[in-house]
């Protein structure tokens, strides 16, 4: 099975990576959602144990993508932090990992575990809520955009598979909008229904599994979303 | 009492009282109520053992009476000399000071419907005797007035649940506030010993008992197949303590209402509902009744067909199940009690020693699934001591007759099921410690010396306590693995506390909720809130969606903050929430029993009515197939459109066919890589492999032998995945997760909310060594697959002869588990090869 499939998104072709982030070639971009920076941080201080490890993991990943993708900027469409901006472990580790990586783009729209971000000096570019361009609509939580197709995270959706046990994150293709799922793994999944004009890509592991025949996205070359 | 019949035996004086009250009763003790009263008198700690109804409320509250009035007597006499000389040295009746009250007697009852009649019956002979006492209620249904006196230990005798108990303990006051007790009651202890409830308890117990080292211990129990165990399990500290019985257990009646002779008789069901009518005259024969269903909702379904045909008054008809609302279910107890309604439709809230003198008779809908429970059911109906129990048993669906008439063989038979004590939680412990972190603080070897007093922890190890200490003050044993996290401190002085609010606020919700899932409030929008339903039921429902709950016919408004506003909704149509856990599993001495019937079905023997009744049921399968036996394994496999099934029949209830299933498949694939769908009813399994595979009895018989049984599971039985799912009650119980609560979790805590599912990922990838997680483990293999039960199983099919058949069609005894729909899924395949498998299946069902 793949690690990627080709999709045509808002007349844009791009690549679901089996890592939960979408790739747009023509602008050399990682587009992904729902980073959760620090989240096992957060309920360890409320007194909920959780080791730590989730960051480093979830940053290491992050440096995987863009190494294999070669991109030269990385969107992050809101929910970069979890918590709070106090000093945190998470901190040094974002530290190291920009550093490591000066040569990065990093551009974060505003969502709802964001409200600190603007004052940590993260070395990030905000892009504020919204952000078009060239047909698509980024936001952070779905909504509906006149003659864009709008592209978004926030929900955590999630699906159940044949033969698999449990729900995976896939990425929502619905005719108007693509919901992507969470990046972090230490997120959970919200169960969606998928309706008829719907489609959906899974990722299982480090692989993907389609609603649509791979045949045909393969005979069509991309298969045709929104 | 005047003052100047003196001295006399001051015991004799408080217990002729005592007995003078139940003669005002035209009652007289009961030899064992005796006994029981005189070896608490004589300092004892025990365990009474009699059925509900015989007057053990009495027997247990009688010692402590007639210590209070012996108490009260000497302290009046010394009152009334002082005062006789305050007289006669002149003037002034001074301002009687208020009574200093302690707390003397807690009363522990498991649950919340009887704790509010226990508080009617100890108050009767207390207020009759003249005794000053002040009885309080400390549960979560218990008014504000009620919870301060409880706090505040002002009250002589509380009633309370183990949870409740647990949040008393989690206040500072408590050590001062216990510390006078002389009793502890713990009622109906057979339904606590078998789980973690019962565990909490334990711990609290030695909580109390080192508080208050004096205190006598006495518990109420049913009949259980262990009874000395469980003796053992409330006693730890004073082996060898007395078991009183009180002298006959009552013979039960279980009558069935047969269907008629031709009448359409369902296969697989699950309501019941085409006895209706029958049930309907049957209530109407008498005054009232009580009509037990197995789940809550089979109870709003049956609830509603009454409504449908309900000949009388509506409002003498009720509904009482664990999810209603406190004072819902209040109505309908205290309806019973009046003698004001004629039916209450209940589930196992209402199982419990309610004293309904009121009650004609008892309905029990479905699957008796135990005999202790039948029992216990039928004991509901003309609970007064002496009179026989009886039950009308309603099939919901042919072979449930069986069921009935070997409930009845094995009672008269005296037959009763075990229930075995868990040990070593580390969940419930963390939450214990915590507790007490809180209420007070404690010091690590006080309380390890406190636990291992304990029969659940008796065993517990320098080690297994380290990593329990660690877990709630370092977050785990990992040193690095936890930076920031607080929870309990370690003071310079060697105590361990809590300091933060926030902490000591979501540990006291978290208290008690053990037994709940995630659970989300029905209210109606202008009104009284209803209950509660599991989150994931309403979680899949849009407004203008209609459910039927409480009883009525609900329309969804909206759904905000774990709070489902309702509409009444007018007409028929909607779903009925289902409850998880609903399911009980038969026991697998019912099933035997029920084996050995079909067995018998097949000779000339004159046998129980219920199998005459479906003797073509009987016939059919014999001729398609074959009839199970105690000496023969049966085995069908079946070609069905939907592919190939193989149907095993153990007998061994439910819980053991799913790891049977489990174990199967495993050894099954073990041969060739496949896939494999399964399913487990009371009576057996069901196993689909995804490519068909011949089977015959030599593979039947290596699939089932018990060698390396405990490997095997290990190896295959997606353990992780199983721990995955039973880790949500660890995690619960020790504090990992948000409580959820009706309503829905306060604000604050929004940020920390995760499943337990995600936690148990975290935890294993970070710090796979984690003692919750090895609990979690554990628990699988001997609580939910029961390993125990599951070696027992095999090493009895072992014994037996297979015999393999191949019907042509489904028999009687498959088609139940074929509808019922998979459970279980296991993959003997690497995932790779299954997500393949998943990617062509979405294939298939996607091609157009």
């Amino acid at each position: 099975m793949p690690d990627s499939i080709e999709l045509i998104i808002g007349g844009h072709p791009m690549l679901a990576l089996a890592q939960r982030a979408l790739f747009w070639p023509a602008r050399s971009r990682l587009i992904l959602s729902d980073l959760h920076l620090g989240k096992a941080d957060t309920f360890r201080r409320h007194g909920m144990a959780l080791p730590a490890g989730g960051t480093t993991l979830d940053l290491e990943r992050l440096s995987a993508l863009a190494a294999s993708t070669g991109a030269r900027e990385v969107w992050v469409l809101g929910d970069f932090l979890h918590g709070a901006i106090e000093p945190q472990s998470w901190r040094g580790q974002w530290q190291a990992w920009r550093d490591a990586h000066a040569m990065l783009q990093i551009r974060v729209l505003t969502g709802n575990h964001d409200a600190a971000l603007r004052a940590a000096s993260l070395a990030v570019e905000m892009l504020g809520p919204a952000v078009d361009d060239a047909g698509l609509a980024f936001r952070h939580a779905p909504e509906s955009v006149a003659s864009h197709h709008v592209v978004c995270g926030h929900l955590h959706p999630a699906t159940r598979l044949p033969m698999l046990p449990g729900r995976w994150p896939v990425f929502w293709l619905k005719p108007q909008q693509t919901v992507l799922p969470a990046f972090s793994l230490f997120t959970g999944g919200m169960p969606i229904e998928i309706a008829d004009d719907e489609d959906f890509v899974a990722c299982v592991h480090t692989e993907i599994v389609a609603s649509f025949p791979r045949r045909a996205a393969r005979s069509e070359g991309f298969t045709k979303i929104g | 009492m005047s003052d100047g019949d003196l001295p006399i035996a001051q015991k004799n004086h408080a217990a002729n009282a005592l007995a003078a009250w139940f003669k005002s009763r035209g009652w007289t003790p009961a030899r064992f109520q005796r006994e029981v009263w005189r070896r608490y008198a004589a300092g004892e700690s025990g365990l009474v053992h009699t059925p509900t109804g015989s007057g053990k409320t009495l027997a247990a509250i009688g010692g402590p009476l007639i210590e209070a009035l012996r108490l009260q007597q000497k302290t009046q006499r010394l009152a009334s000399r002082r005062s006789t000389e305050a007289k006669k040295s002149t003037l002034k009746t001074g301002k009687k000071p208020p009574k200093q009250r302690r707390l003397t007697v807690l009363w522990i009852t498991p649950l919340r419907a009887l704790a509010v009649d226990t508080v009617r019956a100890l108050r009767e002979p207390i207020d009759d005797l003249g005794l000053d006492w002040q009885v309080a209620l400390r549960t979560g249904d218990a008014g504000a007035r009620d919870k301060r006196l409880a706090r505040s230990g002002k009250v002589d005798v509380l009633v309370t649940t183990p949870e409740s108990l647990a949040l008393l303990l989690s206040y500072p006051e408590a050590s001062e506030n216990f510390a006078h007790l002389r009793a502890v009651i713990v009622d109906e202890w057979h339904e606590l010993v078998g789980n973690k409830r019962g565990v909490l308890l334990q711990l609290g117990l030695a909580r109390l008992r080192a508080l208050s080292p004096t205190l006598r211990l006495w518990g109420l129990s049913a009949t259980l197949g262990n009874l000395h165990e469980t003796r053992d399990v409330l006693l730890p500290h004073t082996p060898g303590s007395a078991i009183i019985s009180s002298p006959l257990p009552r013979p039960v009646e279980v009558e069935t209402l047969l269907p008629e002779a031709g009448e359409r008789f369902v296969w697989s069901g699950h309501l019941g509902l085409g006895q209706l009518a029958k049930v309907i005259e049957r209530i109407f024969a008498v005054r009232s009744s009580l009509l037990f269903t197995n789940t809550r909702a089979q109870a709003e379904l049956w609830h509603q067909a009454l409504a449908a045909v309900w000949p009388e008054d509506p409002a003498t008809l009720a509904l009482h199940h664990g999810s209603l609302d406190a004072e819902l279910r209040a109505a309908a107890e205290q309806g019973l009690r009046d003698g004001r309604l004629r039916c209450v439709v209940a589930t196992s809230s209402l199982d419990l020693g309610v004293d309904y003198p009121a009650v004609d008779q008892v309905f029990q809908i479905g699957s008796p699934k135990g005999i202790a429970r039948l029992r216990q059911r039928a004991g509901r109906s003309r609970h007064r001591p002496g009179e026989s129990g009886h039950v009308i048993c309603v099939p919901t669906h042919a072979l449930e007759l069986v069921e009935y008439a070997a409930a009845r063989i094995a009672l008269a038979r005296g037959d009763i099921e075990p229930r075995r004590p868990p040990v070593l939680c580390e969940d419930v412990l963390a939450q214990h410690c915590v507790t007490l972190a809180l209420g007070g603080g404690f010091s690590a070897d006080a309380l390890y010396a406190e636990v291992r007093g304990t029969h659940a922890y008796a065993a517990l190890d320098a080690e297994r306590w380290q990593a329990v200490l660690d877990f709630i003050v370092r977050g785990g044993q990992a040193l690095t693995a936890y930076p920031d996290f607080q929870r309990v401190v370690l003071d310079n002085d060697g105590i361990h506390r809590v300091h933060d609010r926030r902490i000591a606020l979501r540990h006291r919700l978290s208290i008690g909720t053990i037994t709940s899932d995630g659970s989300v409030s029905v209210k109606l929008l202008r009104g009284a809130r209803l209950g509660s339903v599991e989150e994931s039921f309403v979680g899949r429902m849009r407004p203008g969606d209609r459910f039927q709950f409480a009883g009525r016919m609900l329309e969804l408004f909206r759904l905000e903050d774990m709070t489902a506003l309702v509409k009444i909704a007018k007409g028929a149509g909607g779903d009925v929430p289902q409850w998880q856990g609903g399911r009980m599993p038969m026991s697998s001495e019912l099933g035997h029993e029920a084996e050995r019937l079909f067995d018998a079905a097949q000779g000339d023997l004159p046998r129980p009515p219920e199998l005459d009744a479906i003797s073509r049921l009987l016939a059919l399968q014999q001729r398609l197939s074959a009839l199970p036996g105690p000496d023969r394994l049966l085995v069908e496999r079946i070609h069905a459109r939907d592919g190939m099934h193989v149907f095993v029949y153990p007998f061994a209830g439910r819980t053991v066919h799913e790891g049977l299933a489990a174990l199967c498949s495993l050894r099954w694939g073990k041969r060739q890589k496949n896939s494999f769908r399964y399913t487990a009813n009371d009576y057996g399994f069901m196993l689909s492999p995804a490519d068909p595979m011949e089977i015959g009895i030599e593979d039947l018989r290596a699939m089932l032998s018990p060698e390396y049984l405990l490997d095997d599971l290990r190896e295959g039985m997606n353990l992780g995945e199983l721990s995955r799912r039973q880790f949500r009650e660890i995690a619960r119980i020790a504090g990992l997760l948000v409580p959820s609560l009706p309503g829905g979790a306060p604000k604050s805590l929004r940020a920390v909310q995760a499943s337990s599912g995600l936690i148990f990922d975290v935890l294993r990838r970070f710090d796979p060594d984690h003692v919750l997680l090895a609990q979690a483990e554990r628990e699988v293999l001997q609580a939910q697959l029961d390993l125990r039960q599951i070696e027992a199983a095999l090493v009895d099919c072992a014994r037996r002869t297979i015999a393999l058949h191949s019907p042509s069609s489904f028999t009687p005894l498959s088609f139940p588990l074929w509808t019922d729909g998979f459970r279980g899924r296991l993959s003997t395949e690497d995932w790779q090869a299954r997500v393949r498998r998943a990617a062509q299946q979405l294939e298939k069902r996607h091609a157009r």
